[in-house]
């Protein structure tokens, strides 16, 4: 039985807009284990980024509690993966991804080469002194994986990151993410709109209410992995989870 | 061995290509050259003409020539050289007088609100205050000299850049800050990584503006009490009703202006690599 990395009790989120009190999310508990891909999906307003944003430490809860075991002092507790291109315009992609580890400031020789080993990793040696404004918007979101895989943080949070790609992009960046965390096996909590991507990633989906956001369903995915993105479209399987999902999905949809 | 054939074609035809691209930059470049210089000098011919036909009064509008002999005249008894080398210490010096500090207050006031807060309504009261309107005081304060010409531009220097360093701390995108944040920035880093860098393109504006700003106050300024530069030259041509001499103080300030934007833009371009041309 493996470790439970991250724990949530009952973690709600208010905030108080003008006279008005505005829940994002409520008594939200569930417990990951370690190097477990979580995808928490939802409708849209549910909540879903706020939450990650609190477990990111960005925000702070208004209830609740939230427990992440740290097992390595030396390592940042969480580092995360911005929706929109979050990448720094000014930093060329090799400052960009050794942004964390500069900040740990770690030694620039160690910090060189976790920084080459991604920037190869990602397919990103070609644009190594390239600046964000010549990259592509795939090439940027490279760039933030790296930048956040670079960091070694206890748990990576990542936010609809993919969101604004093309498909082709998408898929490959789907892919690739797969391909790097399998090797890591760090713990990835994952939250997008997209029910296809959350079944093709992750270990389990927590699907949300609509706003305010509470856990409506938890959904354990038992695809093996590796997982190969024609394989999985075409597998019973997947159909069975997705209409699931989307079924339910899509009562908290009409409803708003 | 087949392959490396096809990529050694492949790879000259690109470069040939980038040739054809290259000439036809060229091309299009001179092409451009040559419209632009067109309309500046058919003026110049056509003013020309006119002077010589008396069809304008030469009075006010002396012939090219004339001024061409007037600006060769200035610059053989050094006249022009003196005045260009005056009001550029007095430029220079009020720009930096007046953009150092309006760079740090306005990062400041960016960077913490409670300064911002308690800056803002004196900066707000101050600014409105047409520059020239202080020029009195200054006189009277700094006497008639160089160090009140400096005071001058200083002043109108400083608050354009203060205004758009602070804007441009301020209005940063504020995923930056979160990103920064998650990342294990402290504050120090937080300045020195994201908001100096982020607000580079504001402060040069800032400091392009300020550069305008003060090439407008140094004629003012040198139009009162001042016996040397170029709005001295100004003033005595019209004193003494040497327009030919006025009209070449024209083109210099139009040339110094065209000059500071020139240095201003290599500047921002080497310390901004990163904005999109």
């Amino acid at each position: 039985m493996k470790d439970v990395k991250v724990e949530l009790k009952d973690l709600t989120k208010k905030f108080k807009i003008k006279k008005n009190i505005i829940t994002a999310f409520e008594d939200i508990s569930l417990q990951i284990k370690e190097g477990e891909f979580w995808c928490f999906v939802g409708p849209s307003g549910c909540g879903k980024t706020t939450l990650l944003r609190v477990l990111a430490g960005l925000e702070s809860p208004t209830d609740g509690t939230i427990y992440i075991k740290h097992v390595d002092d030396s390592k940042p507790l969480n580092s995360m993966v911005f929706q929109e291109h979050a990448i720094f315009p000014w930093m060329d992609v090799k400052n960009n991804i050794a942004y964390g580890l500069k900040m740990r400031k770690l030694k620039p020789n160690l910090i060189d080469d976790i920084v080459d080993f991604y920037i190869d990793k990602m397919g990103l040696t070609p644009f190594k002194h390239a600046y964000p404004h010549q990259l592509s918007g795939g090439m940027k979101q490279r760039v933030s994986i790296a930048r956040a895989f670079a960091n070694d943080p206890e748990i990576l949070l990542m936010d609809e990151p993919f969101a604004n790609l093309d498909e082709q992009n998408r898929v490959l960046l789907q892919q690739e993410l797969l391909k790097i965390w399998e090797k890591s096996g760090k713990t990835v909590i994952f939250v997008t709109h997209s029910i296809d991507e959350a079944i093709f990633l992750s270990d389990k989906i927590m699907l949300m209410t609509r706003h305010p956001g509470k856990i409506k369903n938890i959904y354990d995915i038992n695809i093996k992995r590796p997982r190969v993105i024609e394989e999985i479209r075409s597998s019973p399987q997947y159909a069975d989870i997705f209409q699931d999902i989307w079924l339910s999905l899509r009562q908290e949809v009409s409803y708003s | 061995m087949n392959n490396t054939n096809v990529l050694k074609k492949s790879s000259t035809k690109i470069n040939e290509k980038s040739k054809k691209d290259k000439k036809l930059k060229d091309e299009t470049k001179s092409n451009k050259f040559i419209q632009q210089i067109i309309s500046p000098i058919a003026i110049l011919i056509i003013w020309e003409i006119l002077a010589d036909l008396k069809l304008i009064d030469t009075r006010f509008f002396p012939a090219p020539s004339m001024i061409f002999h007037s600006l060769i005249n200035l610059l053989t008894t050094g006249i022009l050289l003196n005045d260009l080398s005056v009001s550029l210490f007095r430029i220079i010096g009020g720009f930096i007088v007046g953009a150092v500090p309006g760079l740090i207050i306005g990062l400041t006031m960016g960077l913490f609100p409670i300064i911002r807060n308690i800056l803002d309504p004196i900066v707000a009261a101050t600014y409105p205050i047409p520059k020239l309107a202080l020029m009195p005081l200054i006189m009277i304060i700094f006497g008639l000299n160089d160090l009140e010409k400096i005071v001058v531009i200083a002043i109108g220097t400083f608050f354009i850049v203060l205004m758009n360093t602070a804007a441009g701390v301020i209005n940063l995108d504020k995923i930056y800050m979160d990103v920064a944040r998650n990342y294990g920035a402290s504050k120090k880093d937080y300045y020195l990584t994201v908001a100096l860098p982020g607000a580079l393109p504001m402060i040069f504006t800032g400091l392009k503006l300020g550069m305008g700003m003060a090439l407008l106050l140094i004629v003012a300024a040198e139009m009162n009490g001042a016996s040397s530069g170029i709005g001295y030259r100004i003033w005595e041509s019209y004193n003494i009703f040497d327009i030919p001499a006025m009209f070449v103080s024209f083109i210099i300030m139009s040339i110094l202006g065209y000059v500071f934007t020139i240095i201003l833009d290599l500047i921002e371009k080497l310390i901004i690599p990163w904005k999109h041309s």
